[in-house]
């Protein structure tokens, strides 16, 4: 044995039983609800808002785009996904790109919202906020980014109507409602009735949702608590853990009427696969989105599998369009280590091309 | 951050929630596991149910309202309240149009 040995024995031991103190404090202090990470940590600006819907305007002094970029998610997480944490945000990717970046939350539905339909968000919210984004950033034509259901919400938008788009993004956004498995699976071969999914709010509620998240990955649980207690002495860790854990299982009510069209156009009727879906009471031609289109997608996406996500490019009608194969599971695709040297670097160059230089 | 090496008690922890894992998980992402997990999150939901319903009835005998009453006359004021901001939305949207 060398003398450099007990002595590097004795160091360990010694960072080993400092660090032990530490997590203890720490994890008396996670317990206790200490936030260690904000929500929404770059700053920013609610620059219009109806009901619960908002939508958001981040602060930078180095846009260099004309076009300003409107980010969003769907019905059933919050949209903070896209700004989780200061390491880890698509948001600030985007600034760093010199976009004029925006993000809308459909907020929280409650009983008052339990009558909105696909309709009200696709047609009425999503049109409102894209105009209100267009006045503050002065220019004609946004570009979109739909996140997982997101997407499908900008591609019924672009389908109904006469959108001011002049590029889309769609993330992780299922089109083959067939190849969805669980709960979707479930409804889709109507074995589990919809309707009993709505309480008397006349929403689902978010514990069903969450109940479906979780049982995903049962024992995730067990394995992230593992590595929470081998990183608690170390903040930085403790407020990335902190902002995705907050993330992944705060969800928010469904409005039951989207959710039973959702149950009966998406999940029964394949309604993308199909190009049959109906809105507003007259029937929508998926085709009619001809904008540039990007579509990335998430290998190991247990949640939207690729084989769900990868027909979009069959079903729109763009003759520019890109698909983008990430190996990433479904909330990886923006959070990821591979997310930060792949996916976001990709989308900037995109969006970026997509875009012209802001006139001084 | 924390470094990246792992200690043997972590790897173990890891190997062992993907081993019982994983057939837990092929089992919850199916169609069958949906079901199962959605009866019980109702029956939880309707145990709820149950005890808010007896204690409406036990608070509406003494003629006064219940909690329950009170969400629901929140939620009809929800409602409208929404009906009037779609009314002052399209307003100004066709104000915007007049203008234009």
């Amino acid at each position: 044995m060398s003398a450099a040995e007990p002595a590097g024995l004795v160091a360990r031991v010694l960072r080993e039983s400092e660090r032990t103190a530490i997590r203890a404090r720490n994890g008396l202090k996670y317990l206790g609800g200490s936030e260690w990470a904000p929500e929404r940590p770059t700053p920013s600006d609610v620059v219009w808002r109806q009901a619960t819907a908002e939508l958001r305007r981040y602060r930078s002094d180095r846009v260099r785009f004309r076009d300003p970029v409107v980010l969003y998610i769907g019905l059933v997480s919050r949209s903070y996904i896209l700004d989780l944490h200061r390491d880890k945000s698509l948001v600030r990717s985007l600034l760093d790109a010199g976009l004029d970046v925006y993000v809308l939350d459909w907020g929280t539905a409650g009983p008052g919202d339990a009558h909105n339909t696909l309709e009200t968000y696709v047609e009425r919210y999503l049109p409102r906020a894209l105009r209100a984004a267009l006045d503050a950033s002065g220019a004609e034509r946004a570009s979109m980014v739909g996140y997982c259901m997101g997407g499908n919400l900008a591609l019924l938008g672009l389908a109904a109507q006469d959108l001011p788009v002049r590029s889309l993004v769609t993330m992780a956004t299922p089109i083959d409602f067939s190849a969805l498995p669980g709960l979707a699976g479930a409804i889709r071969e109507q074995e589990i009735d919809p309707d009993r999914l709505i309480d008397w709010t006349g929403n689902v509620p978010p514990q069903y949702l969450s109940a479906f998240f979780r049982a995903r990955k049962p024992t995730a649980d067990i394995a992230n608590l593992a590595r929470l207690w081998e990183g608690l002495w170390d903040d930085e860790f403790v407020e990335a853990h902190q902002a995705m854990a907050r993330w992944a299982r705060e969800h928010v009510p469904f409005p039951g009427a989207a959710f039973r069209q959702v149950a009966d156009q998406w999940l029964e009727g394949n309604a993308f696969m199909e190009n049959s879906h109906w809105l507003g009471g007259r029937r929508i031609d998926l085709r009619r989105v001809t904008l540039p289109t990007l579509s990335i997608l998430a290998t190991r996406d247990d949640l939207i599998p690729p084989e769900a996500a990868a027909p979009i490019g069959d079903v729109i009608g763009s003759r520019e369009f890109e698909l983008l194969e990430l190996e990433a599971g479904h909330a990886g695709l923006t959070t990821s280590r591979k997310a930060a040297t792949t996916t976001i670097p990709r989308l900037q160059e995109w969006l970026t091309s997509h875009n012209a230089p802001k006139e001084a | 951050m924390a470094a990246p090496g792992r200690p043997p008690w972590m790897r173990a922890v890891l190997r062992a929630e993907r081993t019982i894992g994983e057939p837990l998980t092929k089992a919850a992402n199916s169609r069958e596991g949906a079901v199962v997990l959605m009866v019980a999150a109702r029956a939880g939901q309707l145990a709820r149910g149950a005890v808010h319903g007896a204690r409406s009835r036990v608070v509406h005998t003494l003629s006064l309202p219940s909690h329950r009453d009170v969400q629901l006359l929140d939620a009809k004021v929800d409602r409208l309240r929404r009906t009037v901001e779609e009314l002052s939305a399209a307003q100004r949207e066709q104000d915007r149009e007049d203008g234009a």
